[in-house]
C-alpha cells in the first residue's frame, strides 16, 4: 500500500526535482560575476584575433567565404578590411557593455552572432574557447537579466517612476532563477568527461609521459630538452591533470551547498587552468573556463571573498593610518 | 542538456548518426557543436614553418610565405599553427577551406611575381618531437622534418 502510494507521487516528485534544480532562486551576484567573465573573456578573444583579422577573415584572406552561408553570418556581408575592422570594433564594445552590465542582452547577441561569423568562415582556426564562448553566449542570451552589478540598475534606480528607462532597467529582486546557471554547470562537467574518455586511454597520458612531450613542444613557454630528464614531475603533472579533469566535474556537481568540497573543487581548477596559464601558450583557454566556474558560485563564496578583500584593505591602510597619527599634521607645525 | 550531451557522443558506435540525429538541426543552428579533443596524445612538433611551393609548367618551384594576403611569413600563433596543421592534412569537412586558400595563393603568386604558376602546395617544414631516451642522448628536443599536403591545387 504504502509502496504503491510513493510510486504514484514518483512523477510528481521527479517533476517537483527538476523544477527545483533548474528554477530555485540563487543570488544574483553569481549572475553577475557569470556575466562579467564572460565579458573579460570575450574581450580577450576580440583582442587575441585583432592582429590576425586581415588573415583570417578579409576577403583575400585565408578563410573560406563558402558560398552558402546562412544570412545571419555577418561575413556573407561584411567581407573588406575596413569592414572587418569595425566588426571587430564592435564587438570588443559589445564585451565592455558586457562587462558594465549596459543594454547586455543587445551586447549579448552582438558577440553570440560575431563569435557565429567568425567560427563558420574561420573554422579551419577554431579552438576550443571559441566554442565556450558561442555556448555560453548562447546561454547567457537565454538566461535572466543579469542586472545585479551594472549600469543598466544604476539607471534604472535613478529614472522617475513609470519611464521608459525604469521599465526596462527597473530593479529586479536579490535572486534569479538558477537554470542558465545550471546548463552551464551542466557545460562544465560534459567538457571534462569528455577529454578524459579521449585522453585516458592513450599510453603517454598513461605512463605520465604526456606533460615532458608538451613542455618540449611548440604549444609550451618553456620548451626545453630538460623535460626528459624531469621524469617524475612530467608523471605528476600528467597525472594531477587527469586527477582534476576526473573530479572537479563530480566534487563540484554533488557538492551542492557544501562549502569544502565545492572549494576543493576549485582549488583543483585553479592548478589545472593556472598551471596551462602559466606554462603554455594557450592561456585563452583558461580564461574561458573561468565563467564556466562561476557558475558553481554560492552566496557565501562571495561573501567570503568581499570579507578578504576588505580584511587586506584595512591591514594596508592601517600602517599609513598609523604613519599620518604618528606624524604632526602641516597644520600643528605650522601653528607651533 | 540532452543536446550539449548528444554534441559529444561519437558517431563510430553501432548507433551511427542516430543519436545525435534528433538534436542535429538544433546543435548546428544555435552553435552548440563541440570538439574537446584536447591534446588526447602528445604534440609531435617543437616548431613548425609553413611554406607555400609554387610549380611552373617548366618543372621549377617557387617559394613563399604562407600567410594571405600578402604571402607573408609564418609568425607562429597557436590559432595559425592549428590552421596550417588542418591545411597539411585536412580531414573532409576542411578540404573546402584548404582548396579555397590554395586558389587564392595561386591569385596572390601570379600577382606578386607576374607569373602564373601550374599549381601550388602547402609544406610544412618542422622540427618533430624526438623520443625521450634519443633527447636524453643528444641534449636536442627534436630533429627537422618536412610534410607536403596532399593537396596540390591547380592554378586555372
Amino acid at each position: 500500500m504504502q509502496l504503491r502510494k510513493k510510486a504514484a507521487e514518483l512523477p510528481q516528485d521527479v517533476i517537483t526535482w527538476i523544477e527545483r534544480w533548474l528554477l530555485e532562486p540563487i543570488d544574483a551576484r553569481v549572475y553577475a560575476m557569470v556575466r562579467i567573465t564572460y565579458g573579460i573573456m570575450a574581450l580577450g578573444i576580440v583582442l587575441e584575433l585583432w592582429s590576425l583579422r586581415e588573415h583570417l577573415f578579409s576577403e583575400g584572406g585565408m578563410s573560406y567565404h563558402r558560398p552558402d552561408l546562412l544570412f545571419y553570418i555577418l561575413f556573407k556581408w561584411v567581407r573588406s578590411s575596413a569592414g572587418v575592422s569595425a566588426m571587430m570594433a564592435v564587438a570588443g564594445l559589445a564585451a565592455c557593455m558586457v562587462i558594465a552590465g549596459l543594454f547586455t542582452r543587445f551586447a549579448l547577441a552582438v558577440l553570440y552572432l560575431w563569435n557565429f561569423a567568425y567560427c563558420a568562415i574561420g573554422y579551419p582556426a577554431e579552438a576550443g574557447y571559441d566554442g565556450i564562448e558561442r555556448i555560453v553566449g548562447f546561454i547567457l542570451l537565454l538566461g535572466p537579466p543579469m542586472r545585479m552589478w551594472s549600469l543598466e540598475a544604476r539607471i534604472g534606480a535613478k529614472a522617475p517612476e513609470g519611464s521608459f528607462l525604469r521599465r526596462f532597467f527597473g530593479p529586479r529582486g536579490a535572486t534569479e532563477p538558477r537554470y542558465a546557471l545550471r546548463l552551464m554547470q551542466w557545460q562544465l562537467a560534459i567538457i571534462y568527461i569528455a577529454t578524459v574518455w579521449l585522453k585516458a586511454p592513450d599510453n603517454y597520458w598513461r605512463s605520465g609521459e604526456l606533460m615532458a612531450y608538451f613542455m618540449m613542444s611548440m604549444y609550451s613557454n618553456f620548451p626545453f630538452a630538460a623535460w626528459a630528464w624531469l621524469g617524475k614531475t612530467s608523471v605528476l603533472m600528467t597525472w594531477y591533470t587527469l586527477f582534476a579533469e576526473t573530479t572537479i566535474p563530480f566534487a563540484l556537481m554533488l557538492a551542492g551547498t557544501d562549502k569544502f568540497f565545492r572549494r576543493f573543487a576549485f582549488l583543483l581548477g585553479v592548478g589545472l587552468h593556472g598551471g596551462i596559464a602559466i606554462t603554455s601558450t594557450i592561456g585563452m583557454f583558461s580564461l574561458s573556463m573561468v565563467p564556466l566556474y562561476a557558475a558553481y558560485l554560492m552566496p557565501e563564496d562571495i561573501d567570503d571573498v568581499a570579507a578578504l578583500v576588505a580584511r587586506l584593505r584595512r591591514k594596508s591602510s592601517a600602517p599609513s593610518a598609523a604613519a599620518t597619527a604618528s606624524t604632526p599634521s602641516v597644520a600643528k607645525v605650522a601653528k607651533s | 542538456m540532452a543536446a550539449m550531451v548528444s554534441a559529444n557522443l561519437p558517431s563510430g558506435t553501432a548507433f551511427g548518426n542516430s543519436l545525435r540525429r534528433p538534436f542535429g538541426h538544433y546543435i548546428g543552428y544555435v552553435g552548440l557543436w563541440q570538439n574537446w579533443v584536447m591534446f588526447h596524445t602528445i604534440p609531435h612538433f617543437h616548431k613548425i614553418r609553413p611554406v607555400l611551393v609554387a610549380s611552373y609548367a617548366g618543372g621549377s618551384k617557387t617559394e613563399h610565405g604562407p600567410m594571405l594576403p600578402g604571402l607573408t611569413k609564418y609568425e607562429h600563433r597557436t590559432r595559425l599553427g592549428s590552421l596550417f596543421f588542418r591545411y597539411v592534412w585536412p580531414t573532409g569537412d576542411i578540404n573546402p577551406y584548404a582548396e579555397s586558400y590554395l586558389r587564392k595563393a595561386c591569385g596572390e603568386v601570379a600577382r606578386q611575381t607576374g607569373h602564373k604558376p601550374a599549381s601550388v602546395t602547402l609544406r610544412l617544414d618542422s622540427y618533430r618531437l624526438m623520443p625521450l631516451n634519443e633527447v636524453r642522448q643528444t641534449h636536442k628536443t627534436s630533429k627537422p622534418a618536412s610534410d607536403t599536403s596532399a593537396l596540390n591545387v591547380p592554378c586555372s
